[in-house]
Order: structure tokens, then sequence, then C-alpha cells
């Protein structure tokens, strides 16, 4: 086991900026994961990460570096747990410090952890939008996303009386 | 709360379309349905995504409500899952049982398959009724129901029946109506039961299953008798499983019963389905159960059915063991070989009698557990305690030092005050002094969740907090359900 924790692994990013990094660290990502154990033999080549840029590939690193080691959540344990994560919404200290970025950044994040299958990634992403979220008017939203209202005033009533009816249920 | 967040935030990024829709779903389980509702007013595409949310399942509402509902908005191909419940109308008893409204009432019957006939994408359908006043309306219900449901497109049927003669009521709907569900993949069949009824629904069953039989891959059976008596020779899920027993695909089966014999039936159908079988759980759902299982108390029990001697290749992997769901030692290193699971019910007799295991006996399961030359090494250990004595807590935690995931749900239930063992007995698991002798402990993440009689939660929240501080190796611990405590605090 401690023999391959030290193999160095390179990744290249949209960008063309290349990492080399810890494999261990790499392993987070179940998608890389599951390359390097396809990769029977050692590579140099660097394994392209087309629809990552350098500067998120930098964060994300810096969020697996920070929980290398700690036990993947198994196909097992998943379930169980998909319960008390869809109800709570909350962020240890260290995440939420990481994941306080500007929204582009946090997106770019998000989408990079879908991309790249890093489970607890993407819910520390999701959670810090559900956050933000919480408690606001549509109004609000919008102006905190930079969203357009493409509804009609009818079309508002509509939804609005809809959703008195989905209320209560 | 993020206000002062959410404008230190400039650039702002067109979300709605940004994010792809599974990410959005994602979004929408971290948030109340309060919000997801205020997300659907935002933006078309999100409302987009909203919506079939919103509306996939009809249940325990008033049948003039849905109506309106249905013709007031284009839901009806959103909706796959229906519960539907006879009832008889309201009236004292019913108050008292607290029953929510349901779509169905004996006087509504005609409006509720109105209703019905208007959904063309039910895959789930619910149906249930509990007691036998209830077979009237419920009657009307049925016969109208196969009109109205497009039985090819059903994939999950869930009966909850709660007598004989509703059983009876239902499968003489389907007699008449000569359906057949051909793409049924699961059946939910919870069935409450006189034990001398062997005899009479014993066809009432296996009219149902003749519906279904050619494409059913699953099964759940929760079979549970109004008396049961432990000296009985008659064994009544005999004929029972013999009338389900006639599945050719099928793959899973969950059993649970409270009739303390189940050896006949019970090794005629795994023998009958061991090809095809690759899932078996026999459990015992007693949380939920307990006023039904209460007659068992102190009786002793005769768990004679044996996996072992069909000479089959089953693994077991979970296993719970109770009072209530007793597995003789004999059998059980046979079984422990493929554990991976263990739940150990823990609570001396003078807490709560006909539930928890003594602590002798779970001092001859931990020490099988703990046997040379490897032991049995689980994935996660449950204990359900409350009220451990410290020679026991020992024997448990040197048991702990190997494992990884320990479970534990510790839960206090006294409901009289004079029930409490002595003072000596209260430390158990959470005394600080003990938990420092077990440095070497490897665990690696603690689920506690807790339940507690009135007034109790604040004395003990404490020494939760104590023992997640204690064990140095812990990484996650989790979650604490304080809902309880926050509705009932300690003023009664």
């Amino acid at each position: 086991m401690a023999a391959p924790a030290t193999q160095q692994i390179k990744i290249r990013c949209n960008d063309e900026k290349e990492f080399t990094v810890d494999r261990d660290v790499l392993e987070r990502s179940v998608l890389i994961k599951n390359m390097l154990e396809d990769v029977t033999e050692q590579q140099d080549a660097p394994i392209p990460l087309p629809n990552v840029s350098g500067p998120v590939m930098a964060k994300v690193l810096e969020y697996c570096t920070h929980h290398r080691g700690e036990p993947l959540p198994s196909a097992d344990t998943e379930q169980s747990q998909d319960e008390t994560r869809k109800r709570t919404t909350d962020i240890s200290e260290w995440d939420q410090k990481f994941i306080t970025v500007d929204q582009e950044m946090l997106f770019e994040i998000i989408l990079a952890a879908n991309y790249l299958d890093i489970k607890s990634l993407l819910d520390v992403g999701c959670k810090t939008v559900a956050n933000m979220i919480k408690g606001k008017t549509p109004e609000e939203i919008r102006k905190l996303f930079n969203i357009v209202n493409d509804f009609t005033p009818e079309e508002e009533a509509q939804i609005k009386k809809e959703n008195e009816w989905a209320e209560d249920r | 709360m993020f206000s002062s967040k959410s404008t230190a935030i400039h650039s702002g990024v067109d979300l709605a379309t940004t994010l792809p829709p599974e990410l959005w779903l994602h979004i929408f389980d971290c948030l109340p349905r309060r919000d997801v509702l205020q997300l659907s007013m935002v933006h078309r595409t999100l409302y987009a995504y909203v919506r079939p949310r919103l509306w996939q399942k009809l249940t325990g509402t008033k049948n003039d409500q849905i109506k309106a509902l249905l013709r007031e908005l284009a839901i009806c191909s959103y909706i796959t899952d229906v519960a539907i419940k006879a009832t008889i109308p309201a009236s004292r008893e019913r108050s008292i049982l607290r029953w929510r409204p349901a779509l169905i009432s004996d006087r509504s019957t005609n409006a509720a398959l109105k209703v019905l006939s208007r959904l063309k994408n039910i895959q789930t359908l619910s149906v249930s009724a509990w007691s036998s006043e209830e077979a009237c309306p419920a009657l009307t219900l049925y016969r109208g129901l196969w009109d109205h449901i497009l039985a090819d497109q059903l994939r999950c049927l869930h009966l909850k029946l709660g007598s004989s003669k509703i059983l009876r009521t239902f499968s003489s709907s389907l007699r008449g109506s000569s359906i057949t569900f051909k793409n049924l993949d699961t059946l939910i069949l919870q069935l409450c039961a006189c034990p001398g009824g062997n005899a009479k629904y014993h066809g009432d069953l296996k009219t149902i299953t003749d519906t279904c039989r050619c494409s059913v891959r699953s099964v759940a059976v929760r079979l549970m008798f109004e008396s049961v008596d432990p000296y009985s020779d008659i064994d009544p899920t005999q004929a029972p499983l013999k009338s389900l027993g006639t599945f050719p695909h099928l793959r899973h089966f969950d059993f649970a019963t409270n009739a303390t014999r189940t050896v006949g039936g019970y090794t005629e159908f795994l023998t009958r389905h061991q090809s095809t079988l690759t899932c078996l759980q026999t459990t015992t759902p007693m949380e939920g159960l307990l006023p039904l299982i209460v007659f068992n108390a102190g009786r002793s029990f005769k768990p004679s059915w044996n996996i072992k001697t069909l000479n089959m290749t089953y693994e077991v992997r979970e296993m719970s063991i109770s009072r209530w769901n007793p597995i003789p030692m004999t059998n059980f290193t046979w079984y422990a070989r493929s554990l991976t699971t263990l739940i150990l019910v823990i609570t001396p007799a003078s807490t709560f009698p006909h539930r928890g295991l003594e602590h002798n006996e779970v001092k001859e399961i931990i020490t099988h557990l703990d046997q040379p030359p490897n032991g049995v090494l689980l994935e996660r250990l449950r204990l359900t305690v409350s009220r451990v004595s410290p020679q026991l807590i020992d024997l448990i935690a040197s048991y702990l030092g190997k494992l990884h995931t320990l479970d534990l749900q510790y839960f206090i239930l006294v409901q009289n005050k004079d029930a409490l063992p002595n003072d000596d007995d209260e430390s158990g698991f959470f005394d600080e002094m003990k938990l420092r002798h077990y440095p070497n402990w490897n665990l690696q993440s603690i689920d506690m969740n807790t339940r507690y009689g009135p007034n109790l939660w604040r004395q003990s929240m404490p020494s939760m907090l104590l023992l997640a501080s204690c064990i140095p190796a812990i990484r996650r611990y989790g979650p604490f359900d304080w809902s309880d405590a926050e509705v009932s605090p300690d003023s009664s």
C-alpha cells in the first residue's frame, strides 16, 4: 500500500496547464481513479482533462489534498447516508472557507466536481448554492445570480397559484 | 443569513442556464420544498426542472381539492405514484386514529375514480384499507379501480390490507375484472390477519399472485398476525407462503412476520426459489409494530428453521438480533462467516422486557464473533443500547477495537421512573473515564441516533458529545437527531 501512495501522476488541463500530483490525492476523483486502474504500465504522458481549466483544477487539488486519506463513500454507505445528506446543508468549517469564492469559480468547481466525479466536493458546492438560495424570494434569487425574468405577468400569477397548491402537500 | 456574503459576490453568472439539469436536481435535494417552489418562479428553465418533481406523488389530499387541481393545472402526466385509501366517513374512531384525509371515501368513490381515470402514467399504486368496516367502501373502489388503471403500465403494487375481510374484498375485485399486471416488477404486501384464517386467505393471496406471476422479480411481505400462540403447532405462514411461492423469476425476497413458527412454509419457499433468488432478507420490523408483538413478551421462542440444512449457497450479510428476533447460537457461527453488518439490541429486562437481549446473551454473541484465529470482522456494528453494565462495555469495547464503523443507537425509553436501574448502571457507554481506556479504537466513523423519553435529553446530551470527543480516531460522527428534543422541552 505504501509504494503507490508516493507515485506521482501528471495531468494536463484544457489551458495546457500541467500539474504533478500524488496518486492518492488524485484518486479522490473517481474518474481519474478509474482511468489509472485501466492503465497498467506507468506512463509519462500527462492525463488530459479537457473539461477543466488550470485555476479550477488548482482549487480542486487543494480540496483533494486536504481530504486525502479519508475513506471514499462506498456504494453501500451511499444509500443510507443519502437521506441525511439531503436534509442537511451543514458544511464543515474548512470546506466553508474553501468554497468562499466568487460565483463563477463556485460554478466551475461544481461542474468540475461533477465531471471528475468527486462526490463530496459536489455536495459541498451544491449545498453552498442551496444555502445562498434558502429563504430568498424569486426576485432576490434573480438578482443574486443575474437571471433575467422571462415570465409574463400572467404566467407568474399562474405559477403562484400552482405553488399554493403545492405548498400544503 | 447569507445576505452579507451574497453582496460580496460580484460577478453574476446566469445560473439557470450554466448548470445542467442533473446538478439542479442535486441542489433541489438540499433545499426545503418551500425554497424549491420559490426557485420555480425565477426562470422558465428552472420551472421546467421543478414542476415534474413536485407532482410525482398524489396522496392524502381531499377529492374535491384534487379534482380542482387536475382541472386547473396540466399535471396529470407527471403523476406516477398514487396512494389510495378506503376509509369510512369521519367518526370518533377515525379521529382517535388520526387518519389523514384520504383520496377515497365511500361518499366520493366515483369522484376519485374520475380522478384516477385522468392519470395515464401511474407506475406505483399503493392501496390501503385497514379495518374491516372499510370493506364496503373498498369494494366499490376496487371494482372501479381496475377499469381506470392502465394495468400494463404498473410497475409496483403496494397493498396494505388490515384484515382478511379486506383482503377478500381486494382479491374478489381482481377475480371479477380478470385483469393482469403484465409488467409488474415489485409486489409489496402488508397484511394483518388472524392466524386461524389460514385456509380462508390462501386462495385470496393466490388470486393476487396469479395476476402478476410472470413478471414479478421483487416481493416484500409483512405478515402480521393479531395474536400468535407460540405453543401452537399450526404454522400460520405456511399457507400464505405457498400462495406467494409461484413466481418463476423471483430475485429479491424480503419476508417478515411476527409468527413464531415459520418452519414449513419458509423452507419450502426457499427450496423452490433457490435457483433464481439473489437477495434474501428476513427481518422483523419491530420498530413500527411494537403493539403487535408485545403479546410475545417473556415467552420462549422456538426458531427451528435453519437455512443451513437447505444446503444453499446463501450468505447472510446483515443480521439483527434481539429478544424478538433471536438466533440460536448453534447456527450463529455458520451465519457469522459472511456477516458484514450486525445489529444488536441490548436492553436489560428491567428497562424494556420484550425487546432487548440480556447481557449474557450479548456476551455469547461477542465471544463468538471474537473467536480465534481471526474472528468475524464486521463492516458495521449497530448497537441499540440502554443501560449496559460496565462488564459488558469492557467486552464490547475490546471487540470494537477492531472495527471501523460503529453505529450507535442510544436510546432511553423509560415510561416509569421506578423502572430505572440503580445509579451504578447509569454511566453506560458515555463514561468519559471508561472511554479513555480504549485509545486503540480504530473507529473512523460513528453514527449516533438518540431516542429519548420525555425530559431525558438534556441530561444525556453532554455525554453524547463527550463520547464523540473521546475517541481520537473518529473522523466523522453524526447525525445527531435533535428534532425530538426541540419539540419536547422538559416543561411537562
